[in-house]
């Protein structure tokens, strides 16, 4: 190798262990944001929100209950569906009638997951339809649980 | 019983699943340790495809799988005893052994550290939405799970997106009993620590290729170059992917597969175990997540004409392209499962031609603050390619520009998507954009990594030892 080209190596490899030093500092760092109060109140906010919902949905239906979303279920109601029972719900083979039709509404107040609470309609068997709400969790406050980073 | 205890079921499960097929093809090495549960996790995915085609159960077909792999080695093993995995018969010199263990406990203890992100108990959005959705729906009868892939009630096309970090968790969910999305977010985020460990054990053998092709003190220097970039790139994967590393999300673990397998394939000489675990790093990430899947085709494509090049030995040529058959094969086989059983599908409406250059620009912009390393890594392949081909040649590294290649490869897919697509294209870039460079800022450390242990070998200013030689030296 000529002098110049172990200048070059020289120069080329401080840089580059210089570099890879400093950008592990900072990922470093940005591992320890997820350690800061702020973010982990957010992470337990948003773990019972979902888990309150996600009792009040078995309060009303067990895994093995043939369901579907209400008819006209917004975008929205169906992401925290989906999110809340969408794992563990029997979906009603199409066709058939399901044993009830499951829905977020948002009601505010006590006995209510940050306000929202799991509604489920059921037909009687003289045929009426009953709307009964999820219970046995709450989680004061009111509005959605703190947007996690997408 | 508590998630940690589960956690560690299921990784064992996982390293267990696929730890016969890893050592048939990579041998005794540090790099079959994290290898085995992506191996492993390669086979949850194959046993899902197979649950929605043929019925059964998710983990029946996964550990039949997992099985009839296992006998086929063990069968390759009992029939042709030298197939068997062995130490090499000249174990390497001490202070090689050393320095490379010290970047080993490095790497491993800075992924440990950088768990500690776990303590957080944050939940991904797409991971409740989509990712472990999913594990649920794998557990159900076959009738059920088919409904739930197929009905329009749950409006997303999403669900049949690769299913590798859906499965992995399954497989934890369905042998511990445990069905929590904290159990599956940890699960994920403990492979995804061994997918950035794959990285760490392929820079750790860049600086071994570099010290046996050189003199004592620049060999020396190249291991413990080797040990350091080891460790910063464990920190370093960290940093770019947090908070998706650790909560859930799908894009960190096709991010580290496909960067390893860039490493393994495309930079490190062509020998049979680099081949497999490149192999095995790109399957993980095309059965990861969508733009994993085009991206791995596209590093398929690269890996292969990389091993034909120059090659006239038919046997050799077939034996190449078997491989790119057979991971091609594996990457299709989810897509099938989905089309044959009429689930949904992702689909995408296209921008208008008028509005793609505009699109372009505004992904150009977007992309950039996160992909400032490219830069760098530009800055010194250019002073590299000048000064420092003879000892980059001299350590068996592959040609640079099959790197660059392959991370213009992946960047091309994920900003192809976005200036194609009919969504607006800021909000998109915005939400994103974390996500979709993680490939490209990783591969692009790793080109750094690279050229800077390769430089340490330039700083010989004497013809090397031949290895031999130099290994006595060394000794």
């Amino acid at each position: 190798m000529s002098r110049s080209s172990r200048l070059v190596a020289a120069i080329v490899a401080v840089l580059c262990l210089g570099g890879l030093g400093v950008q592990a500092l900072h990922g470093n760092a940005v591992v320890s944001q997820q350690r800061s109060a702020r973010t982990v109140a957010d992470a337990l906010l948003d773990d019972a929100y979902y888990d309150c919902l996600d009792t009040q949905a078995h309060s009303l239906i067990s895994p093995h209950t043939p369901v579907r979303y209400r008819p006209g279920v917004t975008l929205g109601e169906s992401i925290v569906l989906n999110k809340t029972v969408g794992s563990w719900i029997d979906v009603a083979v199409p066709g058939t009638s399901p044993v009830a039709f499951l829905g977020i509404r948002h009601t505010g107040g006590p006995g209510s997951c940050l306000g929202d609470v799991v509604v489920a309609k059921f037909r009687t068997p003289d045929g009426r339809w009953i709307t009964r709400f999820g219970h046995g969790a709450a989680v004061p406050g009111n509005g959605p649980p703190p947007a996690p980073p997408l | 019983m508590s998630t940690t205890t589960a956690a560690a079921v299921s990784i064992v499960a996982l390293a267990a699943l696929g730890v016969l097929p890893v050592l048939a093809t990579t041998g005794w090495r540090w790099v079959s340790v994290p290898l085995a549960p992506i191996a492993g996790a390669i086979a949850t995915a194959l046993g899902g495809g197979a649950f929605l085609l043929f019925g059964g159960t998710f983990l029946l077909w996964t550990i039949a799988i997992a099985t009839v792999a296992g006998l086929v080695v063990l069968g390759r093993w009992w029939r042709n005893p030298a197939c068997r995995p062995r130490r090499p018969t000249t174990p390497p010199p001490t202070s090689e052994r050393v320095l490379m263990g010290i970047g080993l406990l490095g790497s491993i203890g800075a992924a440990c550290w950088s768990l500690r992100a776990l303590a957080t108990p944050t939940v991904g959005f797409d991971t409740r939405a989509v990712w472990a959705l999913r594990d649920g729906w794998l557990l159900h009868d076959h009738a059920q799970a088919l409904l739930d892939f197929k009905v329009h009630m749950f409006l997303i096309g999403q669900s049949g997106y690769p299913p590798l970090v859906s499965t992995e968790s399954t497989i934890g969910w369905a042998l511990t009993g445990v069905h929590t999305i904290r159990l599956a977010v940890v699960i994920v985020a403990i492979v995804n620590a061994a997918a950035v460990l794959c990285l760490s054990c392929g820079l750790l053998e860049v600086g071994r290729a570099v010290s046996r092709r050189s003199n004592r003190l620049p060999a020396l220097l190249a291991l413990g170059g080797g040990a350091i970039a080891a460790t910063a790139i464990v920190l370093i994967a960290f940093g770019i992917q947090e908070p998706f590393i650790t909560n859930g999300y799908a894009d960190p673990l096709w991010a580290a597969c496909a960067a390893g397998a860039v490493v393994f394939g495309l930079q490190l000489d062509d020998r049979p175990a680099w081949r497999a675990a490149a192999g095995i790093l790109v399957v993980a990430a095309g059965m990861t997540k969508q733009e994993g899947l085009f991206t791995a085709v596209g590093l398929i494509v690269l890996m292969t004409a990389r091993r034909l090049g120059g090659r006239t030995d038919r046997r050799r040529q077939a034996t190449v392209v078997g491989a790119a058959v057979v991971e091609l094969a594996s990457l299709a086989w989810w897509w099938l499962a989905i089309h044959l059983t009429g689930s949904r599908d992702v689909t995408s409406p296209l921008a208008s031609t008028r509005q793609m250059p505009h699109r372009a620009v505004a992904v150009f912009h977007g992309f950039s603050p996160s992909l400032h390393v490219l830069v760098l890594a530009l800055g010194v392949s250019l002073l590299g390619g000048l000064a420092l081909r003879t000892p980059r040649r001299r350590a068996g590294l592959g040609n640079d520009l099959w790197a660059w290649a392959g991370l213009l490869a992946g960047l091309g897919v994920v900003s192809l998507v976005l200036v194609t697509g009919q969504a607006p294209v800021l909000p998109w870039i915005a939400g994103s954009v974390h996500r979709v460079t993680q490939y490209p800022a990783i591969t692009g450390w790793l080109l750094v990594s690279v050229w800077g242990l390769t430089a340490i070998g330039g700083l010989d200013d004497a013809e090397p030892l031949d290895v031999v030689g130099q290994d006595r030296a060394l000794r």
